[in-house]
């Protein structure tokens, strides 16, 4: 039994990240390339794991030491007779010697990043992180080459293509056009909301937040609140933020991949 | 120890066969805490996170940075266990020259060809130090393969496409550094300080055992201490605020030590790091360099690996050493090429 732990661990760790992946949850914590990584690797960790556990079971258990067969006698609580304890001794460093499949206790840590994910799935990240950070929209890869939008009207953009073209675009590609965008509210401290999205690299540890200021700020929504948005173009009155003057705002559902790459 | 030389778990042991001769149905008693603790966890989870939005930030930070990680994790761990259960034990006499002044670049250079992020160069270069080749090669492996293999190349290229001196200052200094360090610990480093993985065989001989064996126990034990890296890198990413560090930006020394600091204590992915430092307004690009420089060689998430595969007592004189190294190689990088 104590030689099935290990490979129980990996199983356990494989079917988590499979289920992960299968049902989608993996998108509110990762970007969606990273599916066939986690597909193989929750599978070949299931392999490993089931191999493991049948060998453990197939393999007859260490015979029980001699010691350990005979009757104990003890003379007090917590005195054994020394040739007993002589062998118990012996026996344990020729198991430490051989021993291959004993599992590191660290091991078990593995089990809180997955009962968290299986038990308590915690949400994308949302409003209280885009809150931390400024409005402020950092300057794109490239400011010179905002590829022609689309003819068809409304366009739909990501909102960091938004964000980024409302400050740094020197061609006005965004004037005299409608715009859809799919964000969730962030409260703006100051009045109003921010239309909000997340934009990930690899995971949400890395994550930078795209904040666009709204104009009119009459309706409130509460924080979190997934808004799909048709508007116009209208510049900021703060350097280097992005504004858009709302038409109409309709909820809407969380899209299975909450991030923008 | 007593004076019948008992340790505490042989006493408890000898107590318990008084009490239970005959020995617990173990797999019952395992099923019942599982389904018990799953339970109880729950409920702890939610009594801990709840609708406190800074705990479900960091646990969600938390589950990503496992979650990114645990296929790279497998990649090094299958990559290295393949090399060390079917190559033969004369090829790695001769993979590398005895002479470690020869022997590092080799090995750093070596480090371009493993594509993948941090956490697959830890246990690859544990495996490969239990297998004989010696320390500082290791070492410099280990360093240089996260921060100079062509995927991370190729994202700093598209993260910074108006400064392609950057890929080239990123490679050399992330190169030096771990060049550096191999060579500073063939000569100051000493065996004692270092506590590799032991080199695992199956008892039958077989290779398809020996391959499974070293598979479970490295995943086991490098996931065991990624977890232990992304709580704490979770703790910071949620706790310190990027934009503070806004504050330092103009400062000439102080802001490279200041994005330094960040990348070790926010221990983003290597493949990631570039994007992350582009993204960071106001910054010289020295500064941006050391961030990516500094990151794939020593962040938390890897420190706390390091020392789960090579011991604590090295982890305490190898970080902070790479650290300082790293910084003095991005400030050279920075003014020779940017």
């Amino acid at each position: 039994m104590r030689h099935a732990i290990g490979p129980i661990l990996l199983l356990t760790t494989g079917a988590v990240t499979l289920r992960l992946a299968v049902f989608g949850d993996f998108l509110n914590y990762v970007k969606p390339s990273h599916l066939p990584w986690l597909l193989a690797t929750g599978t070949g960790l299931m392999i490993l794991g089931a191999t493991g556990i049948a060998h453990a079971f197939a393999t007859p258990t260490q015979p029980t030491p001699p010691a350990r067969q005979r009757p104990l006698h003890t003379h007090g609580p917590l005195r054994a007779d020394t040739q007993t304890i002589t062998e118990l001794q012996q026996h344990r460093r020729e198991q430490r010697a051989h021993d291959h499949t004993h599992t590191p206790s660290i091991a078990w840590l593995l089990c809180l990043p997955l009962f968290l994910a299986l038990l308590v799935p915690p949400p994308p990240l949302g409003a209280y992180t885009a809150a931390r950070g400024s409005a402020t929209i950092a300057k794109p890869l490239s400011t010179d080459r905002f590829s022609p939008l689309p003819p068809t009207d409304p366009v739909p953009l990501r909102v960091y293509d938004y964000a980024e073209r409302a400050v740094w675009d020197r061609q006005h590609t965004l004037e005299n056009r409608t715009i859809e965008l799919t964000g969730f509210v962030t409260p703006n401290p100051n009045g109003g909301w921010y239309l909000t999205r997340m934009r990930i690299t690899c995971c949400a540890a890395d994550a930078r937040s795209y904040l666009i200021n709204t104009t009119p700020t009459s309706r409130e929504y509460p924080p979190n609140t997934w808004l799909h948005i048709t508007g116009t173009f209208t510049p900021s009155t703060t350097a280097q933020t992005a504004t858009i003057t709302v038409t109409t705002a309709t909820p809407t559902r969380r899209p299975p991949d909450p991030y923008e790459q | 120890m007593t004076d019948d030389g008992l340790s505490v778990e042989e006493r408890r042991q000898l107590r318990e066969r008084r009490r239970n001769p005959t020995g617990a149905p173990a797999g019952l008693l395992l099923l019942v805490a599982v389904a018990g603790a799953a339970l109880l966890g729950q409920r702890l989870f939610l009594l801990f996170i709840g609708d406190r939005p800074a705990m479900q930030m960091w646990s969600t930070v938390f589950v990503a940075i496992v979650l990114q990680a645990l296929p790279f994790l497998g990649l090094g761990v299958l990559l290295s266990g393949l090399i060390a259960a079917f190559v033969p034990d004369r090829v790695f006499d001769r993979a590398l020259p005895k002479n470690a002044a020869l022997a590092v670049p080799i090995a750093a250079a070596a480090g371009a060809v493993l594509p993948g992020c941090e956490c697959a160069s830890v246990p690859f270069a544990g495996r490969m130090v239990a297998r004989g080749i010696a320390p500082p090669a290791a070492l410099a492996f280990l360093l240089s393969s996260p921060a100079i293999n062509p995927v991370v190349l190729v994202a700093t290229a598209v993260a910074f496409p108006q400064q392609p001196g950057m890929v080239l200052a990123r490679f050399l200094a992330s190169l030096i550094t771990a060049i550096t360090l191999g060579w500073l610990w063939a000569r100051f480093g000493r065996t004692a300080w270092l506590r590799p993985p032991r080199r695992i065989r199956a008892p039958s001989g077989s290779r398809w055992a020996t391959l499974r064996l070293t598979l479970q126990h490295d995943f086991l034990h490098a996931g065991g201490f990624l977890v232990v890296g992304a709580a704490f890198a979770a703790t910071f990413t949620t706790t310190i605020n990027p934009d503070w560090s806004l504050r330092v930006a103009g400062v000439p020394v102080l802001s490279v030590v200041v994005l330094a600091a960040l990348a070790v204590v926010l221990a983003v992915c290597s493949e990631a790091d570039a994007f992350v430092a582009a993204s960071l307004i106001g910054f010289s690009t020295t500064a941006k360099l050391a961030f990516m420089v500094v990151g794939p060689a020593v962040d938390l998430k890897l420190v706390a690996m390091q020392s789960g595969t090579f011991g604590h007592r090295f982890t305490q004189r190898f970080a902070p050493v790479t650290f300082l190294v790293a910084v003095i190689a991005s400030l050279l990088g920075g003014y020779a090429l940017l």
